[in-house]
């Protein structure tokens, strides 16, 4: 390979295309080295700690058997795990109702409801848990209904984790669902089938592996999630919890190490399944599926109906409690209107400059994020040869699935917080709060880049070649416009993530740089729970706002792109 | 034959090109020369190596062994875009957000010269009878009308070479019968020295002025459309163009065999094996209206009589031969001279000079 492209060169007249080829590789290695720095890395540097004790010094496996022998960490790991089992055998049924109501009736305004479903999406994880004080707290408006009990604990947190979790699950649920063959509801119907033998063997073999998938999702992130228990744990004490306490409140490296691995096992054993699952999955669906089209029913809309409502009311509840209680004066004694708790003056956490950092944030990662996903996606699809350098990327592209955001936050603690590290004065800037929002939610935007790309035909690159045309022009004139309401769809979901996102990032901030949702953290830890709602409100609504603002946005380049896009 | 009469030297060379995909051989030292304004096919079922030999001159695959020459200057290993080829694809490719004038005009260069290019993608889509498609976007074509749009950007640039990867096979029959015609009527008005891949015989019979016949990575026969029709030169030609009957034989001297009570002269010398097989199109069986005793001469039961338009398929029994078919096509005219009914018995002459004789067993 290396003499072919040093025969090329001295041909004169042609530097160009051997120019192309360099390119190519630069490219290539510059992403991969992007990734190695923002996820690679960090990740080496977790496990580097976990073998040393305070000072750097390698102690082999000393600090396992120390958190072994802790009953602390040990009480925290059992009901973490007891947590993850609960919420995840509670949501699964509830978003598969939810789904199934969607996609398997014929009721009006499926749109709205799926909004609706997949509204906790834009809130941070905090806010279901302010929510649940306001309702069952000490002051709660429902409080009688617990007679005499407490929100904080175990089934608070399981609610709020509830709220939290529900709409991953859904949306993986909602894919399995809408991948059934029509044909195979005929062939059952004309063998005799009745609509509950059909749900049995048809409806739910074929959404198994989404239901396994939807499970792993949610164990993970309960698992791995700080918001809820924080608010609404009281004693209830969970190993994501601990890994924050051991790192930033004792400072203990090493302990915090090792707490992060222990978080990374479920995530990195779930992606394992997964992938052995979708291997198996592949042929499920053929090319010949025709379609499902619900049969009209009306007794089955009626239920449908039902459990849409059922479950919209507890959703939006928990999203809306916490809005209003931001614009109402003392809840639950005084219910005016104010606009008081916006104004952030009297409480820590940094206020508005805490929510323009986070806005500011959203925006890099979201402008950054999309571009780099697609030029990665388009380098890994693409490009011809670099067979090596390809599957690298493709590796590093798909590891933040397994990594859970407060691991990858524990990793920069350790990597880029390193005396020794050149980067070391990066440390808690924003630049590298954007990186790590990137790394931490490379995968799905990377896996939907790429699934445009694939749908492009194969043989542009070829032909564009045939033509003395560089890739890139192609990219540009081709890919990008063809991709490029996936690629709205990319920057839509990093701007959410980051505006949302607590785990990673509370590890790297710092006090001048605060960010809006650690921010609800200090002031809810401050009793200040309204000013906590209402910035929680403010993530929410930028987050809808940007949502809609994108969703107008690609209408406009809908109209546009009709000309090409329909026939006729 | 028209690369003879121009006289000039060959514009593609390869030798001894071989690739392989980890045990699989998809290209097994071929070799082959194309003259310059020559179309020439390359056919064989999926999975003999034809697509592999493409990608290769195109540069979008590299050979394990080997060597690729164009215009004497070696090329093996350049990239795509350093050779000097248009290139169409049996999924068009075109690009689905730009225009058909940008599509074709995608190649052109420099890209400021607007009023020089509009004048070129007119002359081209012109050329491949699509006046006044400029602003269409492909969407909005056919898919025979794609595919000239595709075969215009390729021609845009003036390439000395052009490649055809399946290009007609995702068109309808009629279409693309229509389209053969013009592309053939189209390369030869350019002179353009043209390499089409196609898995469709008939279609590589009709448009080529040489056929490239592969099988396992190997080439088995090049020749002109007749030479590899009449004159297969092995078993699998034999069998892969067109229709044949096969009669088991056994040799009884140079030019003797004997089939089944029959004794069969053939025109060529036989090879050197026992048991044979013996290949003849159905349409040089002959229907005699009378018996003679002539040699090369048996009689045959009509068991059945299928119109197939042009030429009529009539299903023969021939006596002395338990258990064997005989296909012979004859057109409609020589029937009107001569009816013939299911049961009678006709005399058959299988000629001596169309008599092919291969050697092995039955063939699948």
């Amino acid at each position: 390979m290396l003499s072919a492209v040093l025969r090329w060169r001295p041909r004169g007249g042609q530097t160009g295309i051997a120019g192309e080829a360099r390119i190519a590789s630069l490219l290539l290695w510059a992403l991969v080295a992007v990734l190695l720095l923002g996820l690679g890395l960090p990740l080496l540097f977790i496990f580097a700690k976990a073998v040393q004790d305070g000072d750097g010094g390698f102690v082999g496996l000393v600090n396992f058997a120390q958190v072994l022998q802790s009953p602390g960490l040990m009480r925290a790991s059992s009901n973490s795990l007891q947590l993850g089992l609960t919420v995840t055998a509670l949501v699964l049924p509830l978003a598969f109702a939810f789904a199934w109501a969607l996609l398997r009736s014929r009721l009006w305004g499926r749109g709205l409801w799926r909004q609706i479903g997949l509204s906790p999406l834009l809130a941070p994880s905090l806010m279901p848990a302010i929510s649940l004080v306001y309702l069952f707290g000490n002051q709660g408006l429902l409080k009688d209904w617990l007679h005499g009990g407490n929100i904080y604990g175990f089934w608070g947190v399981v609610l709020g984790e509830l709220f939290y979790t529900f709409p991953h699950a859904l949306l993986i649920i909602m894919t399995a669902l809408s991948a059934a063959d029509a044909r195979l509801y005929e062939a059952g119907r004309v063998l005799g089938a009745g609509p509950l033998r059909q749900f049995l063997t048809i409806t739910l073999p074929g959404v198994r592996y989404g239901l396994v998938s939807a499970g792993l999702v949610v164990f993970t992130l309960v698992l791995t999630d700080f918001g809820v228990p924080k608010v609404v744990g009281g004693d209830f004490n969970v190993l994501a919890v601990e890994a924050f306490k051991q790192v930033i409140g004792q400072q203990n490296f090493p302990r915090g190490a090792v707490v992060g691995l222990l978080l990374l096992l479920p995530a990195i054993l779930s992606c394992l399944v997964e992938r052995r699952m979708a291997r198996r999955q592949q042929a499920a669906l053929t090319a010949r599926a025709q379609p499902f089209a619900p049969a009209p029913s009306w007794l089955r809309d009626a239920c449908a109906l039902l459990l849409l409502l059922a479950i919209s009311l507890l959703l939006l509840a928990l999203l809306g409690v916490g809005v209003a209680a931001s614009f109402i004066k003392y809840w639950p004694y005084n219910l005016d209107f104010t606009l008081a708790h916006y104004q952030f003056d009297t409480v820590d956490g940094g206020g508005w400059s805490a929510y323009v950092n986070s806005l500011q944030l959203a925006t890099a990662t979201a402008v950054l994020g999309s571009l780099l996903v697609f030029v990665g996606a388009c380098v890994c699809e693409k490009l011809p040869g670099m067979a090596l350098g390809r599957s690298l990327l493709r590796f590093l592209a798909m590891l933040p699935m397994a990594v859970p955001g407060l691991v990858l936050g524990l990793g920069y603690v350790f990597f880029f917080n390193h005396p020794a590290n050149p980067l070391h004065g990066w440390y808690g800037s924003l630049g590298l709060m954007v990186l790590c929002c990137i790394a931490h939610f490379y995968t799905t935007a990377h896996l939907t880049a790429a699934t445009a790309l694939k749908q492009l035909d194969g043989e542009f690159e070829a032909v564009a070649a045939s033509l003395k045309v560089p890739f890139w022009v192609t990219w540009w004139r081709v890919s990008l416009p063809v991709c490029l309401p996936a690629l709205v769809d990319v920057a839509r979901f990093l701007f959410v993530s980051a505006m949302t996102t607590l785990s990673a990032l509370i590890f790297i901030m710092t006090p001048e740089h605060s960010l809006a949702a650690v921010s609800i953290i200090t002031m809810d830890d401050a009793g200040d729970t309204a000013a906590a709602a209402a910035m929680a409100t403010l993530v929410v609504l930028s987050s809808a706002g940007l949502s809609l603002l994108l969703s107008l946005l690609e209408r406009l380049l809908g109209r546009r792109n009709q000309r090409w896009r329909k026939p006729g | 034959m028209k690369p003879a009469e121009h006289g000039l030297s060959d514009h593609l060379t390869m030798r001894g090109l071989s690739r392989r995909f980890g045990s699989f051989t998809a290209l097994d030292a071929v070799s082959l020369s194309i003259r310059k304004g020559e179309f020439v096919c390359l056919l064989g079922p999926s999975g003999c190596g034809k697509t592999t030999l493409l990608r290769l001159i195109a540069g979008l695959d590299l050979p394990d062994a080997g060597s690729i020459a164009l215009q004497a200057r070696d090329i093996t290993r350049a990239a795509p875009a350093q050779r000097d080829y248009g290139i169409v694809f049996q999924s068009y490719a075109l690009f689905p957000n730009l225009s058909v004038a940008d599509n074709i005009a995608y190649g052109l260069k420099p890209r400021h010269e607007r009023q020089r290019h509009r004048l070129r993608v007119r002359e081209l889509l012109d050329m491949v009878g699509l006046p006044g498609a400029e602003d269409k976007y492909p969407a909005q074509l056919s898919g025979g009308q794609q595919q000239r749009v595709a075969l215009a950007r390729a021609l845009a640039t003036s390439p000395g070479l052009l490649l055809l990867d399946e290009p007609l096979s995702a068109l309808d029959a009629r279409v693309r019968d229509k389209l053969r015609e013009e592309l053939k009527g189209l390369q030869q008005r350019l002179g353009v020295t043209t390499l089409m891949v196609t898995h469709d015989q008939e279609e590589a019979l009709a448009i080529a002025d040489r056929v490239v016949v592969m099988n396992a990575g190997r080439i088995e026969q090049i020749g002109t459309p007749a030479e590899i029709y009449r004159q297969p030169c092995s078993r699998f030609v034999a069998e892969f163009v067109g229709e044949a009957n096969w009669l088991p034989a056994t040799a009884c001297g140079a030019h003797e065999v004997r089939v089944g009570n029959h004794a069969l002269r053939l025109q060529q010398p036989l090879p050197p094996a026992p048991a044979l097989q013996l290949f003849l199109r159905p349409e040089d069986v002959i229907i005699k209206p009378r018996w003679e005793n002539a040699p090369n001469t048996v009689l045959a039961r009509v068991d059945n009589i299928s119109f197939g338009g042009a030429l009529t398929r009539i299903r023969l029994l021939p006596e002395g031969m338990p258990g064997q078919v005989l296909y012979a096509e004859v057109c409609p005219g020589m029937l009107d001279r001569q009816p013939l009914v299911p049961g009678e018995i006709v005399p058959v002459e299988l000629p001596a000079a169309r008599l092919l004789a291969f050697a092995g067993d039955l063939p699948c």
